[in-house]
């Protein structure tokens, strides 16, 4: 009985502690989370490490724990998109009121991202303003990354006379146009007097187009005004087949993914014939624009870190054109060329880890024209070699550093009757930028970059910089400014003339709001030019294929000042989208063979651009309508008192285009229709006058309004995994 | 009186120490239920997930499932399941809250790489990878599916190697043929088939274990039941 009263007892008090463990010396933690602005963090988990009990916020950020364990415990707190909160605790059996506050993770979106000057198209960066389906998508554009780039603010509207990018006060030589790393020295289809030319580029090449319209990266040089860097796809999504026709021609391309590595191919079939039959032209052919190319690319995913790219093209086309002889005003002359061209560039980017990336580029290009002009012969060549090499690294979360150098080697002939020109150029450069980034809401991009020329034997080191402060959740400003070098234009230098180089000093300031699918941009900026090439002793001629340029040297100046403003909206009304861009520039120059200050005659002060662009669901069609708008340029007036003073009339067009999306069976077609200059405006972009001053003649774009068709089929693989 | 008085603690003790052993019982039994094994509380989870349209309940079920990362840190499918969470409730995040989708999807890699780095590799391993893409590529699907498209098909290329009657694999590529516009080859007419395969393939799989992945049946129904109107 004893023994049994014993065990009972014992058996009691056990229970008893146990029992008291368990319920009267329980810990109660009551908490409250809340955010950095006092707002309630709803279902964040509350764990307690050494006990394990957890719990969930409420929606009032409040939780309540219970625990039997007493001692030390450490509480977690975790939230999405929240730094973690630890706390050591004594737990012991009583009640607590705790009180939590979570700050928000530092996330790369959040960051500050530099914007002066640059205009991002890309598919990879949250950042990116345009998107590359937005080129070709855009009326008026032509299926052109050129096309659409000029509806960007900054960018002059080409009236279709001239062949290359203008920006922002600077003239066509003043851009430069780069590919995976290097240089794409025709990136144009060969110059034609009075006619603009496409690119060579097929949009869907591009995975991003970065447009720098001024303080552009370190990373570059050789370029007074602008530079824009395309980077061409990774990898394909799949195996296809593409077949396409329209207005100019027949094309098939495709490409084959193997696992890691793909091959792309392509061969066209250019003719004209079928487009100029139907749209009207100011200009004659006697021979339609014909031609092929086939284009080849290998992309190779090296293991997880690298990525290979090598693209190779080779083309022949050519034409006879009519056109105004650019020396005797009112007559017109003859102009046939025969263009064949290649184009072969590789790059290799490694990753060696997060921190530290090896990128290596090199390309090489040769183009020939022969042209018989009036029916004298004429042949151009000119060939390019560049290499790139570069390495990155993170050296801590808030600072990088980018260390580089490139080596290019050009050459270019000409000869036209027995004049021969020539000319050899080998221009080394190396390069450094820092990046630091103190915090989140403000980052530093200072850089440096040297440049020496073998043919002028002259270097030169210039310093850039930009910054951005994030003035909200999703509005920054920006800065950049800086020193920039270019050798004087081609035409010069194969003349034997070896002038130093052109000075540009850029300063700007932007602005920036995106938020929701809007986005809003102000920039303004102040250009000067300085050290620009002229011509003494000679008298000013308006023909920009004259031989004579006397006296060279480096006494030019200039300047340009302006603002540009961006708004694009695709959230406000649904499957609709679209922007306005529109730029005052004023600028002034005295360069090449000006007798005076003025405002170049390629500049018109004002431009505007208004695309719209509405996807129309039930019908799958995207329709896009735009309408661009440029004061006029001046024009040369010999009986006029003041040089380049009188203006052409304003530039009006109305593009429109449509494209109807459909799958039958495995195969996706797109039919498309594309309407340049809808009202068949006649624009006027200045005039040209007889040698006495008593006759003038308008100068008029390649044509009014024009018509394109096409038809573009794509078959992709048939998918692995169809049904059991 | 002695042997009285021991008799009566006798007694006392012995009324005392039952209803002291029922009660120190019952409260070890409570104890006991609020510690749930890791299967009772994703089950738990994962039914609150699948019954409700409400964004704020998925998003405590995915907060549940952090928890369970936490309190059974050993258990591997704690991670799949909050993996799977996150993308299940980036699809619920109203469409302008691309940022904070991201965050989650962010989330949930992680998550799915610790989930990777205790199991082996497995069909449902690509299925689940396949359906995070999926949730990527909707956040801003006309500048990502290119991108995520491709990881979307080579991961349930993967899986139907590994197990091709997995019905996940169906599942998804119904719902991604189903929303994408008809004119890219999607559309309710080519998803259809694919939820007819899934639904098949559900049938025989076995439900008893939420501790292997057994999503999908509810949100199959669903979808059939769309095509066919």
């Amino acid at each position: 009985m004893k023994n049994i009263f014993t065990i009972k007892t014992s058996l009691l008090f056990a229970l008893l502690i146990l029992m008291s463990s368990s319920v009267f010396s329980q810990a109660v933690i009551n908490g409250k989370v809340k955010d950095k602005k006092g707002k309630p963090v709803a279902y964040a988990s509350v764990f307690m490490k050494q006990s394990l009990e957890g719990a969930l916020t409420d929606t009032t950020g409040s939780f309540k724990l219970t625990t039997a364990y007493t001692g030390n415990d450490t509480i977690l707190i975790t939230s999405p998109g929240f730094e973690d909160v630890e706390q050591p605790i004594l737990v012991q059996a009583k009640i607590y009121n705790l009180n939590y506050t979570l700050f928000e993770a530092e996330s790369t979106l959040d960051e500050v991202t530099i914007s002066a000057g640059t205009i991002e198209a890309s598919n990879d960066r949250a950042v990116a303003v345009l998107t590359p389906l937005d080129i070709v998508t855009t009326a008026g554009g032509q299926g052109d990354i050129i096309g659409a780039i000029q509806t960007l603010p900054g960018v002059q509207r080409n009236g279709g006379d001239q062949t290359g990018l203008m920006v922002r006060g600077g003239d066509v030589n003043e851009s430069v146009v780069v590919v995976d790393g290097t240089v794409a020295q025709n990136a144009f289809f060969s110059n034609v007097p009075g006619v603009a030319q496409r690119s060579r580029f097929n949009p869907f090449s591009f995975k991003g187009t970065s447009f720098s319209s001024g303080g552009y990266t370190a990373r570059y040089g050789q370029a007074l005004s602008s530079v824009l860097d395309l980077q061409t796809n990774d990898l394909p999504e799949k195996t296809n087949l593409n077949l396409g026709a329209n207005m100019a021609g027949v094309y098939a391309s495709g490409s084959k993914l193997m696992g890691d590595n793909a091959f792309e191919y392509s061969a066209n079939y250019l003719n004209l014939a079928p487009f100029y039959g139907i749209t009207k032209t100011n200009v004659d052919f006697y021979d339609v624009p014909q031609g092929g190319g086939i284009s080849g690319r290998w992309v190779s995913k090296v293991s997880k870190e690298g990525m290979f790219k090598m693209n190779f093209s080779h083309s022949f086309n050519k034409m006879g054109i009519e056109v105004p002889n650019p020396e005797i005003a009112g007559s017109s002359m003859t102009f046939g060329m025969q263009n064949e061209n290649t184009f072969f560039n590789t790059s290799y980017k490694h990753w060696v880890n997060s921190k530290l990336r090896y990128f290596g580029a090199f390309s090489f290009s040769n183009n020939t024209d022969n042209i018989t002009w009036s029916g004298f012969p004429m042949y151009r060549n000119d060939n390019r070699l560049q290499g790139r090499l570069e390495v990155w690294h993170e050296m801590h979360r808030k600072f990088n550093v980018l260390l580089g150098t490139e080596i290019q080697r050009y050459s270019y002939t000409s000869q036209f009757d027995t004049l021969i020109g020539k000319f050899d150029e080998l221009m080394s450069a190396a390069y450094l930028e820092f990046e630091y980034k103190p915090w989140r809401r403000f980052a530093i991009k200072p850089g440096v970059r040297g440049e020496y020329s073998q043919l002028i034997a002259r270097g030169n080191v210039v310093p850039r910089v930009a910054f951005a402060f994030k003035t909200g959740e999703s509005s920054q400003v920006s800065f950049a400014g800086g020193m920039f070098y270019q050798t004087a234009p081609t035409q010069y230098l194969l003349q034997g003339y070896r002038p130093g180089f052109q000075q540009a000093v850029h300063y700007m300031a932007n602005y920036q709001v995106m938020k929701n699918d809007r986005v809003f941009r102000v920039e303004a900026y102040y250009k000067s030019y300085d050290q620009l090439v002229r011509e003494n002793g000679v008298a000013y001629n308006p023909n920009q294929y004259r031989f004579n340029y006397g006296m060279l040297d480096n006494s030019g100046s200039g300047y340009a000042q302006g603002i540009d403003f961006f708004w694009r909206d695709k959230k406000s009304i649904k499957n609709f989208d679209y922007w306005i861009s529109y730029s005052y520039i004023e600028t002034k120059r005295l360069y090449q063979n000006y007798t005076d200050k003025v405002m170049p005659d390629y500049v018109s002060p004002h431009n505007l651009n208004v695309i719209t662009k509405y996807f129309i669901m039930k019908w799958q069609t995207n329709i896009s309508v735009s309408y661009n708008y440029a004061s006029g340029r001046p024009y040369y007036n010999p009986t006029s008192e003041k040089f380049l003073a009188d203006h052409a009339p304003d530039y009006h067009n109305v593009a429109l285009s449509a494209a109807y999306l459909t799958t039958f069976k495995k195969m996706f077609a797109v039919f498309y229709i594309s309407v340049d200059n809808v009202l068949d405006q006649k624009n006027i972009l200045g005039y040209r006058y007889s040698y006495d001053g008593s006759q003038r003649y308008p100068m008029l774009p390649p044509m009014y309004r024009s018509i394109f068709l096409g038809v573009n089929l794509s078959l992709t693989q048939f998918k692995q995994e169809e049904l059991p | 009186m002695k042997p009285k008085v021991h008799e009566y603690l006798q007694k006392t003790i012995k009324v005392m120490s039952k209803t002291m052993i029922i009660a120190a019982l019952s409260v070890l039994t409570i104890n006991t239920y609020a510690q749930q094994t890791a299967e009772e509380t994703l089950k738990g989870h994962l039914q609150q997930m699948d019954t409700t349209q409400d964004v704020n309940k998925v998003m405590q079920a995915s907060g549940g499932f952090d928890l369970a990362t936490k309190k059974f840190a050993s258990e591997p499918m704690t991670y799949y399941y909050a993996a799977y969470s996150k993308a299940i409730l980036s699809y619920y995040l109203p469409e302008s809250e691309m940022k904070k989708k991201d965050m989650y999807l962010d989330q949930a890699d992680q998550q799915f790489e610790k989930y990777k780095s205790m199991t082996k590799e497995s069909d449902e391993t690509f299925v689940l990878a396949a359906l995070l893409a999926n949730a990527r590529m909707a956040v801003d699907g006309q500048k990502r599916w290119k991108e995520y498209g491709k990881i979307f098909d080579e991961n349930l290329e993967k899986a139907k190697a590994l197990n091709p009657e997995n019905p996940r694999i169906y599942y998804l590529r119904g719902t991604s043929t189903f929303w994408t516009p008809k004119m890219f080859g999607g559309g309710k007419k080519n998803a259809k088939p694919y939820f007819e395969s899934a639904k098949k393939l559900f049938e025989k799989q076995d439900n008893s274990s939420v501790l292997k992945p057994i999503w999908g049946v509810l949100q199959t129904d669903w979808y059939l039941k769309q095509c066919e109107e």
